[in-house]
C-alpha cells in the first residue's frame, strides 16, 4: 500500500528534515526515478557533480542514500517516496539499477543470515547450571542494591524532603548511578523521577518513592513470589529480557490487530522511544510495541496510526502482559474497531493491570463517544468527557486546537495513554467508518 | 470524626518536615486500603510506615482511578456545513506547508482560491488559518468567507481568534449583518451597496450608534461603493462623530462629492485664496494663505490652533487644511493646468508646501491617475518624505507594472532590490503582477542566481518568497528549479528547494 503524503512527512526525523524533502519534489531535480513491486529509486541532483542514489525498500520502508546526512531517513529518501505519493507517472522505469539490486540482495541475504544465527543461537544447547548460577548471581547483586537503597529512601523521608536542596539532589543522582552500578538501571530512573518532581511536586515525588520501596520489599521477597512477579520485577529494575527468550517463553497470540497509536519521544538527546499501541480485535488484549533508536537512525518497522495487521505477539514475560514483540505481520486492507462497552469497563481493565503491577507507567486507553472540550478562558483546562467523567489532558497546545477543530464537539472514539494522572490523546477515530480523523504527531 | 481512605494530604506532613519530628499518620480510617495501610505499617519504623503507606496509596490511586463527575453543560456542537471542502492530498499538504511555513502572500492565495472555488478549509487546517489571520490582520477579509461553519465555531473557543467569530455562510444573509464577524458585516454592507445603496445606507445608519469608533470607520468607509449625492447627509452628520477616524473617512467621500455644499463651501474658500496676475504677456496664478482665522472654520473641521509639533507656519497650516477639502480636479478645471504644471507651479510659490502637502492627502482619499504620476516624475525635493511604493499602489495595476518594468530596465543590478520591494509593496496581498512585469523580474532573478549574485545577497534571498508569490503563475517556471551552483552555501541550497516548493504550492492553488 503506498504511503501518502501525510504519512511520508511523519517518517520524517524532525520538522527541517520534512521541509527540505518537500522542497526536493520537483521532478527536474530527479534526472532517474524509478520503481518495481519492492523498491524505489532515483538519483537526486544535489550540490556536487555527482548525483546522490536514493532507495527505498518498500516492505519496511527502509531507507538509503548515498548523501553524507547523518538524519534517518535523510530528505532524499522522504523526498523520493512524497514524489512516488505525488506524481507516480514520474518513476519511468522498472527495472532496478546494479546500485539498487544489489543492496536489496545484501538486505535479503543479511535478514537470511540474521534468521540462521538465530535458529543457531536457539539451537546452541546452553549451559544450563552457568547460566542460573549468572542469573542467581545478579539477583543477588540486584537484591544487596535494593537493601541499600531502601535504607536511603528511610533517610531521605526521616530527614524530610523539604530539606532537600538542589546540591543536596546531587546525593540523589548518586544513588541512582550506584543501581546502575549494581546492574539495576530501572531502580536508578525511578530515583532521577522523584529527584525531578522532588522540590516541585512532593506527591508526585512520594508516588515514585512508595513504588520504589515497594520494589525493594518485594525483591527482598523475591524467591516466595510467582514467576510473573518475579518477571514484572526484572522488567522493574531494568533487566531486559532478550527476543531470543521472549520468543521462546512468552505468551503468543494471534489476532487482527488495530494500531490504536504511535509516539515517538525523545528520551534524550541521541534516545527517541516509540510507542505503539496495539487492541485485538478477537481477543480484546492491548500491546505494546516499546523500541529505542539511537543517534538519529530510524525505526525497522513502521507502523501507521488507523491501520489493522493480522499478526501473532509475543508478549514479555511479566504481570502486567502489555509489552509485546511483533511475529509475522499482514497488513489487513480493512480496519475493525471493536469498542469498550463503557468507561467504567476502561477503568476495570486498567484497575486489573494496575492491581498485577502498580510499576507500569502507562496504560492504553479507548473512550469511546467522548467530546474534547476546553473548560474556563482566563486559565483554560482542558477536558476529555467520557460518559459523565471528565479526564484532563495532557496535549501540547497546537494539537489541542486541531483536536477541537477535527471533532467540532460531537462525540467521537478517542484512543490514548493514561499516566495515572492525565490521558495523553493519540488517535481520534470518526464514528460512522473505521478511520482515524487526527493522529497524535501529524504534520 | 475518621476518614474512608488515606491520601497525599495525609502522608505530605510528615513526608515534608521528616518522619524524625512528625510519625506518619497510621490509623482512624474506615476504609479499606486504610485499614490495609494500618495492618501493613504494624511494627515498623517511622519511615518505613511512610514509604508503605504511600506505596499503597500510589498503588490504590493507580487501580482505582477515575476521572471527575463532569456536572457541567457540554459545549455546543459545530454547525453542519454544505459546502464542499478540500480532499486532494497534495492541494491539502501545500496548504499546511503554505499556513505553517509560508509568507502570508500564499497564504492569501490558498484563501482566495478557496473562495473562487467555493470550498471550506479543511478541518484539521483551521486552527493554523486562524492564528495566521491572528498575526495578519490583512488576511482576515480573505480567511472570513472560507472559514466554513466549523471555522467560526473553532474561533469562538479561543479569545485570540474572536475576530472571526460571526455566524457561518450557511445562515441566512441577515444573520451576517445581525451576529456576524467584522468581517462578513463588511463583506455584507458591500454586496448591499452594490445592489441597493440606498438600503446599505439605512442599515448603517440604523446600526451607528450601537457600533464602536474602529467599526464605524470601517463600515463608512464602504460607503465607496456606488457612492452618489444621497448619501450627503449623513456624510455630512458624520463630519462631526466623536471619533477622528470616522470624520476623516466622511471627509473623504465628500472629496469625491464635487457638488455637496461642504465641497462647495471648500472649493468657494479657496477661490477667495487664488487670483490671476498679469506678467508681462502672460497671466500667472497666485495663491495666498489666509491672513486671519475665521470662526466659521471649525463647522467645516479646520482647526485655528496648529498642532504643537507641526512643521508648516500658522497659514500655511491654515492653507494646507483647506487644501485638502477640496477635490483634485476642481484645480485642473479651475486653472487649466495639468497636474505636473500645477506641481511646478505650487514649487515656484511661498506655499508649496502645503499644497503639495494638501494635495498628497486628496490624492490618498480619492486617487487620481494624472496627479500620481505627476507625483511620481516631480522634483524629489517637493515630494520628500512621500512613499513612491504607496503612490504607485494607487494607480491601476497595467501603469503600475509599466512603473516597475521601467524602473528594472533603467536600473543596475544592485538596485534590482529596492524595485522589488518597492513592486512589492504596491502589490496587494492576494493579487499577482502582471505578465510582462513577472517575466521580467523572474528573467532578472534567474540572471542574478546563475551570476550569484543571488547566491550572495542577503536581502534579496530573503525577499525571493514574497516576490515568487507574487509573480503571474506564467512566468514561473523560469524559476523552477533555481539553477545548482558550484560550492553553494546550504542557505542557498535550502533557497533553492524553498522555491521549489513555493512554487509547486502555487500550482497545486491553481488546481482547487
Amino acid at each position: 500500500m503506498a504511503l501518502s503524503v501525510d504519512e511520508v512527512l511523519a517518517l520524517s526525523p524532525d520538522a527541517s528534515s520534512a521541509k527540505a524533502a518537500r522542497g526536493l519534489t520537483g521532478t527536474s531535480q530527479w534526472p532517474t526515478l524509478g520503481i518495481s513491486e519492492v523498491a524505489a529509486w532515483g538519483e537526486c541532483q544535489g550540490s556536487g557533480a555527482k548525483p546522490y542514489q536514493t532507495q527505498v525498500d518498500l516492505n519496511g520502508p527502509v531507507f538509503r542514500c548515498s548523501c553524507p546526512s547523518r538524519k534517518f531517513p535523510c530528505k532524499h529518501g522522504l523526498a523520493l517516496l512524497l514524489l512516488r505519493a505525488q506524481a507516480p507517472s514520474a518513476f519511468t522505469t522498472n527495472t532496478p539499477p546494479l546500485w539498487v539490486s544489489e543492496w536489496l540482495e545484501s538486505r535479503a541475504e543479511r535478514a537470511q543470515k540474521k534468521q540462521e544465527q538465530q535458529a543457531e543461537k536457539t539451537a546452541t544447547a546452553v549451559d544450563p547450571d552457568a547460566s542460573a548460577k549468572r542469573e542467581a548471581q545478579r539477583w543477588k547483586r540486584i537484591q544487596s542494591a535494593s537493601v541499600e537503597l531502601q535504607r536511603w529512601l528511610a533517610d531521605q523521608v526521616t530527614r524530610g524532603l523539604g530539606s532537600v536542596t538542589q546540591e543536596s539532589l546531587e546525593n540523589w543522582k548518586t544513588m541512582a548511578a550506584r543501581m546502575v552500578d549494581a546492574q539495576a538501571p530501572g531502580l536508578g530512573q525511578r530515583i532521577l523521577a522523584a529527584a525531578e518532581s522532588v522540590r516541585t511536586s512532593p506527591e508526585r515525588a512520594l508516588h515514585h518513592l512508595g513504588l520504589l520501596h515497594l520494589a525493594c520489599e518485594a525483591l527482598q521477597r523475591l524467591d516466595l513470589l510467582d514467576p510473573a512477579l518475579q518477571a514484572e520485577l526484572r522488567t522493574v529494575v531494568g533487566w531486559p529480557f532478550d527476543k531470543t527468550e521472549v520468543l521462546a517463553v512468552g505468551e503468543h497470540v494471534e489476532d487482527h490487530w488495530t494500531v490504536l497509536g504511535v509516539i515517538a519521544e525523545a528520551v534524550d538527546a541521541k534516545l527517541v522511544e516509540r510507542r505503539v499501541w496495539l487492541f485485538g480485535q478477537q481477543t480484546g488484549r492491548r500491546a505494546l510495541l516499546l523500541e529505542h533508536a539511537f543517534g538519529g537512525r530510524g525505526f525497522e518497522q513502521t507502523w501507521r496510526t488507523g491501520t489493522c495487521v493480522a499478526a501473532r505477539l509475543a508478549f514479555f514475560p511479566g504481570s502486567r502482559k502489555l509489552r509485546a514483540l511483533p511475529v509475522e505481520i499482514t497488513l489487513l486492507e480493512t480496519v475493525s474497531l471493536a469498542l469498550p462497552l463503557s468507561l467504567e469497563h476502561e477503568w476495570s481493565v486498567l484497575s486489573e493491570r494496575a492491581a498485577e503491577s502498580p510499576w507500569a507507567p502507562l496504560h492504553p486507553m479507548l473512550l469511546r463517544d467522548s467530546i474534547v472540550l476546553r473548560v474556563g478562558d482566563d486559565a483554560p483546562n482542558v477536558r476529555v468527557v467520557c460518559d459523565n467523567e471528565a479526564l484532563p489532558i495532557s496535549i501540547d497546545d497546537a494539537s489541542f486546537w486541531q483536536m477541537l477543530a477535527v471533532t467540532g464537539g460531537r462525540k467521537h472514539h478517542i484512543a490514548g495513554e493514561w499516566d495515572g494522572e492525565c490521558f495523553r490523546p493519540l488517535s481520534i477515530w470518526a464514528d460512522e467508518s473505521v478511520r482515524t480523523i487526527w493522529q497524535w504527531g501529524q504534520p | 470524626m475518621s476518614k474512608a481512605q488515606p491520601t497525599w494530604s495525609d502522608l505530605i506532613p510528615a513526608a515534608m518536615v521528616g518522619t524524625d519530628r512528625v510519625g506518619p499518620p497510621i490509623n482512624g480510617w474506615d476504609g479499606q486500603v486504610g485499614q490495609f495501610v494500618e495492618s501493613a505499617v504494624q511494627g515498623a519504623a517511622r519511615a518505613q510506615q511512610l514509604l508503605r503507606a504511600a506505596a499503597i496509596v500510589a498503588a490504590s490511586n493507580l487501580v482505582g482511578a477515575k476521572g471527575s463527575p463532569w456536572l457541567g453543560a457540554l459545549p455546543v456542537v459545530a454547525g453542519a456545513d454544505e459546502r464542499r471542502t478540500l480532499t486532494t492530498p497534495e492541494i491539502v499538504s501545500s496548504a499546511r506547508f503554505a499556513l505553517v511555513e509560508g509568507p502570508a502572500r500564499l497564504q492569501a492565495h490558498f484563501f482566495a482560491a478557496c473562495r473562487r472555488a467555493g470550498t471550506r478549509i479543511p478541518e484539521p487546517l483551521l486552527p493554523a488559518s486562524l492564528e495566521a489571520a491572528r498575526r495578519l490582520v490583512a488576511l482576515r477579509g480573505l480567511l472570513s468567507p472560507v472559514l466554513g461553519a466549523r471555522g467560526v465555531w473553532l474561533a469562538a473557543q479561543n479569545p485570540g481568534w474572536r475576530y472571526a467569530c460571526g455566524v457561518s455562510e450557511n445562515e441566512p444573509n441577515d444573520a451576517q449583518w445581525t451576529d456576524g464577524s467584522m468581517e462578513q458585516r463588511r463583506a455584507f454592507i458591500r454586496a448591499e451597496r452594490l445592489a441597493a445603496p440606498a438600503s446599505a445606507r439605512d442599515r448603517l445608519v440604523e446600526a451607528l450608534p450601537e457600533l464602536s469608533a474602529a467599526e464605524r470607520a470601517d463600515l463608512v468607509a464602504q460607503l465607496v461603493i456606488k457612492l452618489g449625492a444621497d448619501d450627503e447627509v449623513l456624510l455630512d452628520a458624520l463630519r462631526s462623530d466623536r471619533s477622528r477616524d470616522v470624520r476623516s473617512e466622511a471627509l473623504k467621500l465628500l472629496l469625491q462629492l464635487p457638488d455637496a455644499s461642504f465641497t462647495q463651501r471648500a472649493t468657494s474658500r479657496i477661490e477667495g485664496l487664488l487670483s490671476q496676475e498679469r506678467s508681462l504677456v502672460r497671466k500667472r496664478w497666485h495663491i495666498e494663505a489666509p491672513l486671519v482665522e475665521d470662526p466659521s472654520w471649525s463647522k467645516d473641521n479646520i482647526e485655528s490652533g496648529r498642532p504643537k509639533n507641526e512643521a508648516l507656519g500658522e497659514r500655511a497650516w491654515w492653507l494646507y487644511q483647506q487644501v485638502r477639502l477640496v477635490p483634485l480636479s476642481w484645480w485642473s478645471m479651475r486653472t487649466g493646468m495639468t497636474a505636473s504644471d500645477l506641481l511646478a507651479w505650487a514649487a515656484k510659490t511661498d506655499w508649496a508646501a502645503a499644497l503639495v502637502r494638501g494635495w498628497r492627502d486628496v490624492l490618498f482619499a480619492a486617487p487620481s491617475v494624472d496627479w500620481c504620476q505627476a507625483f511620481l516624475v516631480a522634483d524629489p525635493a517637493l515630494t520628500k518624505g512621500i512613499d513612491t511604493d504607496s503612490l504607485v499602489a494607487l494607480l491601476p495595476k497595467a501603469l503600475r507594472d509599466e512603473h516597475w518594468r521601467k524602473q528594472l530596465a533603467g536600473s543596475n543590478t544592485h538596485q534590482f532590490s529596492i524595485i522589488f520591494a518597492q513592486a512589492l509593496a504596491s502589490c496587494a496581498l492576494d493579487e499577482t503582477m502582471g505578465e510582462k512585469l513577472s517575466n521580467s523580474m523572474a528573467t532578472a532573478l534567474r540572471d542574478l542566481a546563475t551570476s550569484r549574485e543571488l547566491h550572495n545577497d542577503y536581502s534579496l534571498r530573503g525577499q525571493l518568497a514574497e516576490i515568487v508569490c507574487a509573480l503571474d503563475a506564467d512566468s514561473l517556471p523560469l524559476l523552477d528549479p533555481l539553477p545548482v551552483l558550484d560550492n553553494e552555501s546550504s542557505a542557498y541550497q535550502s533557497l533553492r528547494q524553498n522555491v521549489t516548493q513555493l512554487i509547486s504550492a502555487r500550482h497545486a492553488f491553481q488546481l482547487i
